[in-house]
């Protein structure tokens, strides 16, 4: 087998983490309302804590029994940022964190793999900020 | 015997200003900063405040300061992460993201692949260090010249 063909074959055979699939199982957020949003959450077993800066963002998390954890987190937007950054309105994170790192709830963010709305890792700032009403 | 926050006051003078910030570029010559950066944020809060107001006000004089110096500005931002990430400040760690991901200045590229070779990691640092690296030699392909 060729080697690119191997290595997508290797790729294609790896089961999906399981808070992977389901923060795709959760569906898109982009458009909803924290209501809608929170509502969701907890009907499928999460539970949130406020997020450390006081805004009203909160951190949802459910774990997992392969050591990982689910997170839904989101944040009114910081007004501060120029014009044109993904952070500066509304938005909510699907991440997906080791349990080992979740402390009361939350977690320190350079621990995060941060997925998009569809629930495919991604590191692009307009794909991982998704947008909500807040 | 108290801290002395000269050199911490100095480049907190320079944040604000429109001057050349050469006390700024002598310290990030030397390493990474964390020490000035940790008395920043010192001086950055307000009295009887959190330390996450410090960070949130440092944050925003460093927002600043970036749009006219975008790697002395982004170098302290990285500095800066592992202090907001321990306070669990997600909103100031995405910033730091944002900024690196808009600016991507030259030279932060292999400063930061520097910092990842590093032997010791202390603050679990190195994957965010290579993220970043990856982020701006990507932004730096994407606006290249058309060769064609």
């Amino acid at each position: 087998m060729p080697q690119v063909e191997a290595r997508e074959h290797f790729f294609a055979v790896l089961p999906i983490p399981a808070p992977q699939t389901e923060l795709r199982d959760v569906g898109t957020l982009q458009g909803k309302t924290r209501a809608e949003i929170e509502n969701m959450l907890q009907q499928r077993g999460y539970t949130a804590v406020p997020i450390r800066a006081n805004d009203g963002g909160r951190v949802w998390t459910k774990s997992f029994a392969d050591g990982s954890t689910a997170a839904v987190r989101y944040a009114p937007g910081n007004i501060n940022l120029p014009q044109g950054h993904a952070g500066r309105v509304a938005h909510a994170h699907k991440e997906i964190v080791p349990s080992a790192k979740v402390v009361n709830g939350d977690y320190r963010p350079r621990f995060a793999t941060t997925l998009n709305d569809l629930g495919n890792q991604s590191n692009d700032p307009y794909s991982i900020h998704i947008g909500i009403i807040w | 015997m108290q801290h002395d926050l000269t050199q911490a006051r100095l480049v907190s003078t320079e944040l604000a200003c429109n001057g050349e910030p050469a006390v700024t570029k002598a310290i990030l010559e030397t390493g990474l900063a964390e020490t000035v950066v940790a008395d920043l944020v010192q001086l950055h809060t307000p009295e009887s405040g959190r330390p996450e107001d410090g960070v949130n006000r440092l944050m925003m004089s460093l927002g600043g300061f970036a749009l006219r110096y975008p790697y002395e500005g982004c170098l302290l931002m990285v500095a800066l992460y592992p202090l907001a990430a321990d306070l669990y400040l997600h909103g100031e760690c995405e910033a730091v993201d944002e900024y690196i991901y808009h600016l991507h200045p030259a030279g932060l590229e292999t400063r930061l692949r520097g910092f990842a070779a590093h032997p010791s990691d202390p603050h679990e640092m190195r994957k965010k260090y290579l993220e970043w690296a990856d982020c701006i030699a990507e932004s730096a392909t994407k606006n290249q010249p058309d060769q064609t």
